[in-house]
């Protein structure tokens, strides 16, 4: 791939605005909660950011990498595996985050619970954003150098040192300002490729007559695991991606719900998600399709050819770059290359803005120092800036010496987040959940996460712990479906049985923090179109009707 | 001028009336006829979401932004 000047104007201009945004919000950082929260924003943004935060790199590559291997199943992991927890967040949740005042999710565990999950919460968190940042700089580092032929600590120095500096002086606003500006360069410079590949292959219908049938239905094929190309059942489909991790994620994962969480009122924080979901929705046309067209494009003999790697394989993951290369023309190629770098970059300091959140609230405050001034909450704050990214640039060049354990640790992540939800529900359904109940069925949970991949294997991967594995599943994607339905089920039951032989709060203790127990306001909404419960209702007819057409 | 940059419908339209504007020169003075005509359509989009960005940035904001 080679740039020309107007590439390189491109890029550049987009690195001076976000110095700039970060420049002209740092008036407003003059205290802890000015640089590490925000309740002021209005509901365009938080709605913009809430979305953008979870559209990071790994999502843009790997989206359409999976749209070229599975076909338009992989939007599966946007109307079944995000909108229903969306509205769920919105309409049942955002209440008591927003509500507790808490500042974070580990403190509203703090409230709900006890000072034990809240430090489990949080350590866990605060490790895996610092490592998931160094992944996306990993990313970055290895595309830009793979496309442009840059170099690899030059790229990585590059990335985290504006990230840094505009994280350093605008804080958490200035994240989320950048991460609205990215979400259009996004949309923007990627919907030419969408709308010039789509024309190449002849539209919609000639797009679906080039695939198989079962690449261009998310539905049909989906009786038997081994029918349909990511190799999952309906059952693993739902319960697994529908319920356990998309839930998981989506209503407990600090990252995104610190988003919802900086909107000007509690309503508004409860429209965050609902309306999030309306572009989220029609995202997988802009990273889904372009997977589908190379696919296409490379069987109808049209000039392109999906990447190979040097072991004959493809390589999925270079999808969407070479895409670009082959359709943008200088101009528009710079475009697309900055969208693909604010995306990395945006998702590194979303996951910095979130680590020095829980580093300072949830960590230092909490155990560490728990009585000092503001302007020494705010020096740590800006500490946990420059510590984060510093961790995070380590975590890139180990995973550039050692690409396995990157593969462990997001195992590792994924054992530690698949319980997590049965923790949230229990904790604000049910008010006899008890503090030594969600911490032992976190742990519990956890550890029956990792004893079943122990013991199963798929692709190759798992039983580690036995000779013979008890289940062999035919996909990796298979296997973890199933891995989180056994972790939160467990979680679960754990929860609940160590609850009923433990002492629960007093019920004065657990007001605004546990549904029954809590008020629900009346006469706030005068507009029933624009009540959270409408919106999430015609926001699930609207999934619906796309399931029905792409099914 | 910088106070500007504070609401962020400003930031974004006048960021995509900058990189538009660059692709409409991309569009207008280089490149085979297919690239041309790529870049000058993206541009003359991008152009317009700017207008409408920096007009809606005339408007009162009801908060911080």
């Amino acid at each position: 791939m080679h740039l020309g000047l107007i590439d390189y104007l491109i890029l550049l201009t987009y690195f001076v605005y976000v110095l700039l945004i970060g420049f002209v919000l740092k008036k407003r950082v003059n205290s802890s909660s000015g640089f590490l929260y925000s309740r002021n924003l209005p509901l365009w943004i938080t709605s913009i950011a809430f979305i953008s935060a979870n559209l990071g790199a790994q999502e843009m590559l790997g989206m359409a990498a999976s749209g070229a291997k599975y076909g338009i199943m992989t939007a599966h992991f946007y109307w079944i595996g995000a909108i229903p927890a969306m509205v769920f967040l919105g309409i049942f949740m955002m209440p008591f985050y927003y509500g507790s005042r808490a500042r974070s999710v580990p403190e509203y565990l703090s409230m709900r619970f006890d000072e034990k999950t809240r430090g489990l919460n949080a350590i866990s968190f605060a490790i895996m954003t610092v490592f998931s940042s160094g992944v996306s700089l990993y990313g970055l580092a290895l595309l830009l150098e793979t496309l442009l032929g840059w170099s690899f600590s030059l790229s990585i120095l590059l990335a985290a040192g504006i990230v840094m500096i505009y994280t350093f002086t605008g804080g958490l606003t200035s994240a989320i300002y950048n991460e609205v500006l990215q979400f259009f360069l996004i949309v923007l410079g990627m919907l030419p490729l969408v709308i010039v590949g789509l024309h190449r292959v002849g539209g919609f219908d000639g797009l679906v007559h080039q695939l198989p049938a079962a690449m261009t239905h998310s539905w049909r094929y989906m009786d038997q695991a081994q029918n349909n190309p990511m190799g999952v059942s309906i059952w693993q489909m739902t319960l697994g991606l529908g319920f356990v991790l998309s839930f998981g994620y989506w209503c407990t994962d600090f990252l995104v719900v610190q988003r919802a969480m900086s909107a000007d009122s509690q309503l508004d924080a409860q429209r965050t998600p609902i309306l999030a979901a309306v572009p989220k929705m029609f995202l997988p046309f802009i990273v889904i399709v372009p997977g589908l067209l190379a696919l296409a494009l490379t069987k109808s003999g049209s000039g392109y050819a999906l990447p190979m790697k040097p072991d004959g394989r493809v390589d999925f993951d270079m999808t969407l770059p070479t895409l670009l290369s082959h359709f943008y023309p200088s101009g528009l190629l710079g475009v697309g290359l900055t969208a693909l770098m604010a995306s990395f970059m945006s998702g590194m300091a979303g996951n910095v803005t979130a680590f020095n959140s829980v580093w300072t609230y949830d960590i230092y405050q909490a155990y560490i120092r728990k009585k000092a001034s503001d302007e020494h909450y705010l020096f740590v704050a800006r500490l946990a800036n420059v510590g984060g990214i510093a961790i995070s640039v380590l975590t890139a060049y180990l995973a550039a010496q050692f690409n396995n354990i990157m593969d462990l640790l997001q195992l590792v992540f994924g054992f530690v987040n698949a319980p997590l939800f049965a923790t949230f529900l229990l904790g604000m359904f049910w008010k006899r959940a008890t503090g030594h109940g969600a911490f032992i069925g976190l742990v519990g949970g956890t550890l029956a996460a990792a004893l079943f991949h122990g013991t199963t294997t798929a692709e190759g991967k798992g039983g580690w712990l036995v000779h013979d594995p008890l289940v062999a599943f035919t996909s990796g994607m298979g296997q973890a479906l199933t891995i989180a339905m056994v972790a939160w089920s467990t979680c679960f039951i754990v929860t609940i049985v160590v609850s009923l032989f433990t002492q629960p709060k007093p019920e004065s203790e657990l007001k605004g923090l546990v549904y029954s127990l809590t008020e629900r306001p009346k006469n706030e909404h005068k507009n029933w179109i624009t009540h959270p419960l409408s919106l999430g209702a015609g926001v699930l007819a609207i999934t619906f009707v796309l399931n029905l057409i792409f099914g | 001028m910088l106070k500007k940059f504070e609401d962020l419908r400003f930031a974004i339209g006048s960021f995509f009336f900058i990189i538009g504007s660059l692709l409409l020169v991309a569009g207008v003075f280089k490149g085979d006829a297919d690239d041309s005509s790529m870049n000058l359509w993206t541009g003359i989009g991008f152009v317009a979401f700017a207008v409408l960005a920096l007009f809606l940035s005339t408007r009162p904001h009801r908060a911080a932004s």
